[in-house]
């Protein structure tokens, strides 16, 4: 059936293992995968970490979350994971010292799957700190011309999340309508 | 009736504030119908019908309850009274009790011919249901026609001066325009304010001018004091941003209208998204704010083509626009589509990048998603 996955990303800390965690139907599994073809030049024990968590579609159809792996020696696998992504989630821990660089670094790293699909923005840990606020992400936004949803999102919090995935659909296509709840029974034994 | 149906009120001979008042006091569980068709009547004793008005009320509806408000006492056993000014919870208290009273199973006389309802009985009867389809719930009446109101006739307009002030000069202020004071923090860009959300909503559908006659006072009441020496610590428990409360505040101003400054049929979109996780988010408020976001879009447009409810997207608008989040369009930009099933060839263009082939998909995580 299908296969279908939303992309996490983001720096360390920013919330990406929570937030799938929100909204996954399963628990998630945090993957150690041995990173075997890709890694032959480097230490046999080099593992691959990366977030993983699913959504139950009606039809036996999934949509597989992913988090990107935060080490930077790991990079090579976020183009593999981006590819076919429905969308993209950037989580931004204001807590960090430059966390309005770490967007841009992100945007611009993810600008393939951007441009062709979509992306939300989260800023977490404004409870920890305040500054920079949520306006300055959207003059940088702004100003590398991009539009996109920006809230400030704990990612503890299943609404939030939600609300951030739901502005990334709405965003990808504004006149979607929910289904209806004999529409998914039916799509559900069809 | 029983206890899940609504308590029907009527407001005779009343001018549009009051209506507005009990409007904004009570909540699902009352609605504002017609005369013939209330439950339970109240009546302004202060005003200069009032006499006339309850005598005729008594005479038609002879065991219909009538709630009375007055600034004075009154010695009428048959009036529930309930002194002004009140809060919210004191008309509450009283409509609660007056609904708990019509409970209790009444003995329903019956006239001898045909085996209709006594008078008395069908006054409190809960008949002629089809006449009362105008009337939504919350006690506000669904509009077919677009209403505007103008936010400086509301605490809206008064906040958003004194947030430019207080930003403007770096300096604590105190607000003062109704029961309690406000008051603004802009470093940490914070407001305190000692109301629950409740109670707020509930002040806010009462321009301001109507809220001092409540308060018995004039209407120059408006204050601005500046407070530079407040112990934020002392306010640290009911501290809200500026921006949420601000948007609720309009929201809640505007009650379902938009403001005179944007008419139903101007091009208009969101310069950014809102912050709502962090806003009074109804379900609909990301779809429409997407659509508003994605290109120069009529207000009234949104509401023929998507089939929102219009009072949703007019109080979103508005609430969004105290932000100064809402762009007027003057130049020629195409109309977005709402309309997902064909849109136009101009639009088709417009969004190629984004108009995606995977909707059943986008659909079904929606719904997913939605689910609480
Ligand atoms: N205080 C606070 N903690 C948060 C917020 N969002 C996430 N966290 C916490 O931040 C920590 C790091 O999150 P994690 O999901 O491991 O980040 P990751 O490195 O991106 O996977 C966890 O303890 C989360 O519970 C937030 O908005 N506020
Ligand atoms: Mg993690």
């Amino acid at each position: 059936m299908g296969q279908h996955k939303l992309i996490f990303t983001g720096p360390v800390g920013a919330g990406k293992t929570t937030a799938i965690a929100s909204i996954s139907d399963e628990p998630p599994v945090r993957t150690d995968e041995l990173a075997s073809d890709m890694t032959k030049q480097r230490k046999p024990e080099t593992t691959v970490a990366l977030d993983y968590g699913v959504m139950h579609l009606p039809g036996d159809e999934k949509l597989h979350l992913y988090g990107t792996p935060g080490q930077e020696r790991f990079d090579f696998m976020w183009d593999i994971l981006a590819t076919g992504g429905i969308g993209l989630m950037i989580l931004i821990n204001n807590n960090r010292p430059d966390p309005l660089k770490d967007l841009g670094f992100f945007l611009q790293r993810f600008d393939t799957l951007i441009q062709s699909t979509a992306v939300g923005i989260g800023v977490t840990q404004r409870d920890l700190k305040a500054d920079p606020d949520i306006t300055q992400y959207q003059q940088l936004l702004k100003q590398m011309n991009i539009k996109a949803p920006v809230f400030e999102v704990d990612a503890r919090s299943r609404t939030d999340v939600s609300l951030l995935v739901q502005a990334l659909l709405f965003t990808l296509d504004p006149g979607l309508k929910p289904e209806m709840e004999n529409e998914y029974v039916e799509s559900k034994t069809a | 009736m029983s206890t899940e149906q609504t308590l029907k009120i009527n407001i005779p001979g009343a001018n549009t504030g009051l209506v507005n008042i009990v409007r904004a006091f009570v909540r699902q569980r009352y609605q504002l119908v017609e005369n013939e068709q209330a439950d339970v009547c109240i009546i302004d004793l202060d005003s200069h019908k009032a006499d006339s008005m309850l005598a005729s009320i008594r005479e038609q509806f002879p065991v219909r309850p009538i709630i009375g408000l007055s600034l004075y006492d009154i010695d009428d056993d048959n009036i529930v009274h309930l002194k002004k000014p009140f809060r919210p919870d004191g008309l509450t208290q009283v409509l609660d009790q007056v609904k708990l009273d019509l409970d209790v199973p009444r003995i329903i006389v019956k006239d001898n011919n045909k085996g209709s309802l006594s008078k008395a009985a069908s006054a409190v009867s809960d008949v002629k249901i089809g006449k009362q389809r105008a009337i939504a719930q919350n006690g506000i009446i669904n509009r077919s026609k677009t209403e505007y109101y103008n936010p400086s006739d509301f605490l809206q307009g008064e906040l958003i001066k004194a947030y430019k002030k207080s930003t403007g000069v770096g300096l604590n202020l105190r607000l003062e325009a109704w029961w309690n004071p406000i008051i603004i923090f802009p470093d940490i860009r914070k407001v305190w304010v000692d109301a629950d959300d409740n109670q707020l909503q509930a002040y806010c559908r009462l321009p301001l001018k109507r809220f001092a006659k409540l308060q018995e006072s004039t209407e120059k009441d408006v204050k601005l004091t500046p407070e530079p020496l407040l112990d934020m610590k002392k306010y640290a428990g009911s501290l809200q941003p500026m921006d949420a409360f601000l948007w609720k505040v309009a929201w809640w101003n505007a009650g379902g209208q938009l403001p005179v400054e944007i008419s139903e049929n101007d091009l208009i979109y969101l310069k950014h998204w809102p912050n709502i996780t962090r806003y009074l988010c109804p379900d609909n408020v990301v779809q429409i704010c997407a659509i508003l976001h994605q290109g120069p879009v009529a207000a009234r447009r949104i509401v023929d083509e998507i089939g929102f409810d219009a009072k949703e997207v007019f109080s979103l608008i508005s609430a969004a626009n105290s932000l100064g989040l809402i762009v007027k369009d003057e130049g020629k930009a195409p109309t977005v589509s709402v309309d997902v099933a064909e849109p136009s060839e101009t639009v088709k263009q417009d969004t190629k990048k984004r108009k995606p082939k995977n909707t059943g998909l986008l659909r079904r995580i929606l719904t997913h998603i939605s689910r609480r």
